[in-house]
């Protein structure tokens, strides 16, 4: 086999992690408080210029980033659970959208004039080297990123199964009234899910930033594609989300191989709409039983 | 009769206009308003009166401006012609979009709308032989129209306020009749609850693509105004922000009501150009906007002015609040 390929795979898996990792942000939100979260692209944003902050100008170590970040970013959802989704609880579909499309609007415009329009030069931890192995050349970002999903997806499986507080949150996922009725404090849970999906969001940001820009515009397309990813995997599920996160991505380098880069989110749209037609519950579907 | 009042109205303001003298850039925030007006009374269609949330109207805005700017700047078509194609197309593309989309309800249509409206504005970028790319497309300024002997040049900005304001007019007078009409009732029932809608006999299939294709020939009609008016276009011109822009016109001016939308498209037309301080924050302040008005007033100003006790009795029966709960999942 040609070992472009199996460069394209280690890329397009890497940044298929990425969107598996915002669609996770994605499906827990809509797990516990069924609110769909426009603004979880822009957090990966954020992440980046966070990062930036923390690594660049800050100068701190590359763990001490990562680990600065999640703090930020878990603060950050509970505002954002405060500010935005508690004052709409109990509205409809497109009262939530709205809202958080709105809030998307103010952290993207707040972003710009914290660290103004132009995109930023990357921060990174290996200083752009690339590995040559057996003739197939690896970045070992795409690596990092690779392996801090399965470090962090481990995480939230343990949270989520072998934790009290990742029992309350499925109880919650699973039936709101009673979970309530069961004692959970479903509002808490409700604070906690934000700030978990926000940190991921955020960690997301800090590992993709190398591979793109800083940008203030990469949060609408990447929340696009995680959006995207979300439906395919299946809409709600975890192991689904990551699934179509990391088809999405491979979709999208392959695309851009065989064609040009022009083409590459439209190809990723055909899939789209090939899956809405042919399997519109996803890989994954949804247990209906499950969610009353 | 009520047109007849509309087209004396529209008249009226456009003779003030001409009269005062404005400078030429008061007159082009005129147009704009009346164009935002336009963009916002499609958006209204789908939206407040279906209860459709799609959110591809910058991209119907596109393909009316690109269609209508193509045929005239490089086919040397006249303006009436290319702005009345470009609608056509908007509403055809419309027309198509809504198809596939019937059967897809709240966050699925949402994705597919909005990636819609993105692989559309990449084609724009890409096909630079017929759209020129990136860089835009100049379209020349439109020529003047005779028609029965009488002169009329649309390069005025008088003259082109009016055309904004008549067109307003008689979609005013046509919403209003549709409102009250059959098809009307049937987008309301729709919106309601679609299941009782389609036990009563509504043809969900023809309601949704009517309302799609009203919608999106208003875009279209508005984004081919808007291109000849500029004299230029660019794929930058029909961003997602342009539909969250509508969209916030339409829920801070109140979803259900005509008049809401249209002050909604006023407010937020005229408000940058009253806050010209905070021309940077125009974005977050939109955006806290949008969120107040989610709060205090989730039909928007019309809904909030509507609801106050002493304008009670001239409420248009039909408008029930749902029972609390009935959606919830």
């Amino acid at each position: 086999m040609d070992p472009i390929y199996l460069q394209l795979l280690v890329q397009g898996l890497a940044i298929g992690a990425i969107y598996g990792l915002v669609a996770l942000g994605f499906v827990l939100i809509i797990n516990t408080v069924n609110v769909v979260n426009f603004a979880q692209g822009e957090f990966l944003m954020l992440g980046g210029f966070v990062g930036l902050t923390f690594g660049a100008l800050l100068g701190f170590p590359y763990w001490a980033v990562l680990v600065c970040t999640v703090i930020v970013f878990a603060i950050l959802g509970t505002v954002f659970d405060k500010v935005i989704y508690q004052p709409l609880r109990g509205g409809d579909f497109a009262t939530h959208l709205i809202g958080t499309l709105a809030a998307a609007l103010i952290i993207r415009n707040v972003a710009q004039h914290i660290w103004g329009p132009e995109a930023r030069s990357y921060y990174e931890p290996f200083h752009q080297k690339i590995f040559d192995v057996g003739g197939v050349l690896i970045n070992p970002q795409h690596l990092l990123i690779l392996a801090m999903t399965v470090l962090l997806v481990a995480g939230l499986y343990y949270f989520l199964f072998r934790t009290g507080l990742g029992r309350l949150m499925r109880a919650t996922a699973q039936d709101r009234e009673t979970a309530r009725l069961l004692g959970v404090k479903v509002k808490h849970v409700g604070t906690l899910t934000f700030s978990m999906s926000l940190a991921m969001g955020g960690v997301a940001g800090v590992m993709v930033a190398p591979l793109f820009l800083v940008d203030l515009n990469v949060g609408f397309i990447a929340g696009l594609k995680a959006f995207i990813a979300t439906i395919i995997g299946g809409w709600g599920s975890i192991p689904g989300a990551l699934a179509g996160g990391l088809l999405v991505g491979l979709v999208e380098i392959f695309a851009t191989h065989f064609f040009t880069a022009a083409f590459k989110d439209p190809v990723a749209f055909a899939v789209l709409m090939l899956f809405l037609i042919v399997r519109p519950s996803g890989i994954f579907s949804e247990r209906v039983g499950d969610k009353a | 009769m009520r047109l007849l009042q509309y087209v004396v109205l529209a008249c009226l303001i456009a003779g003030v206009v001409k009269l005062l003298g404005l400078s030429a850039y008061t007159g082009s925030i005129l147009v704009f308003a009346a164009i935002n007006i336009l963009l916002c009374l499609g958006f209204y269609v789908i939206f407040g009166l279906t209860g459709i949330l799609s959110l591809a109207h910058a991209a119907f805005m596109a393909i009316g401006a690109y269609t209508s700017g193509i045929l005239s700047a490089t086919y040397g078509w006249p303006i009436v012609a290319s702005v009345c194609a470009g609608t056509l197309a908007a509403a055809l593309a419309g027309a198509l979009l809504g198809l596939p989309t019937l059967r897809l309800r709240s966050h699925y249509l949402v994705l597919v709308t909005i990636a819609f409206s993105e692989v559309l504005r990449q084609m724009l970028v890409n096909l630079e032989r017929w759209t020129g790319g990136v860089t835009g497309l100049s379209v020349p300024m439109p020529s003047p129209v005779s028609w029965l002997g009488v002169t009329v040049d649309p390069s005025d900005r008088t003259v082109y306020l009016l055309i904004c304001l008549l067109s307003i007019a008689v979609m005013v007078f046509a919403l209003t009749r549709l409102r009250q009409s059959r098809v009307g009732h049937s987008f309301e029932a729709v919106r309601d609850d679609e299941l009782a809608a389609s036990v009563i006999g509504i043809d969900l299939t023809y309601t949704k693509i009517l309302a799609f294709v009203i919608s999106a020939a208003l875009a279209g009609y508005g984004g081919a105004l808007s291109a000849h008016f500029v004299g230029f276009i660019s794929p930058d011109y029909f961003t997602f922000d342009v539909t969250v822009l509508v969209l916030a016109m339409v829920v801070i001016g109140g979803k259900r009501s005509i008049v809401g939308v249209m002050t909604g498209a006023l407010l937020l037309t005229f408000l940058p150009e009253a806050l010209r301080d905070l021309q940077d924050w125009y974005p977050t302040f939109y955006g806290v906007l949008l969120l107040v008005t989610l709060w205090v007033a989730p039909n928007g100003i019309a809904g909030r002015v509507g609801s106050l006790s002493f304008l009670r009795k001239r409420r248009e029966p039909g408008t029930f609040a749902k029972p609390a709960g009935a959606m919830r999942p």
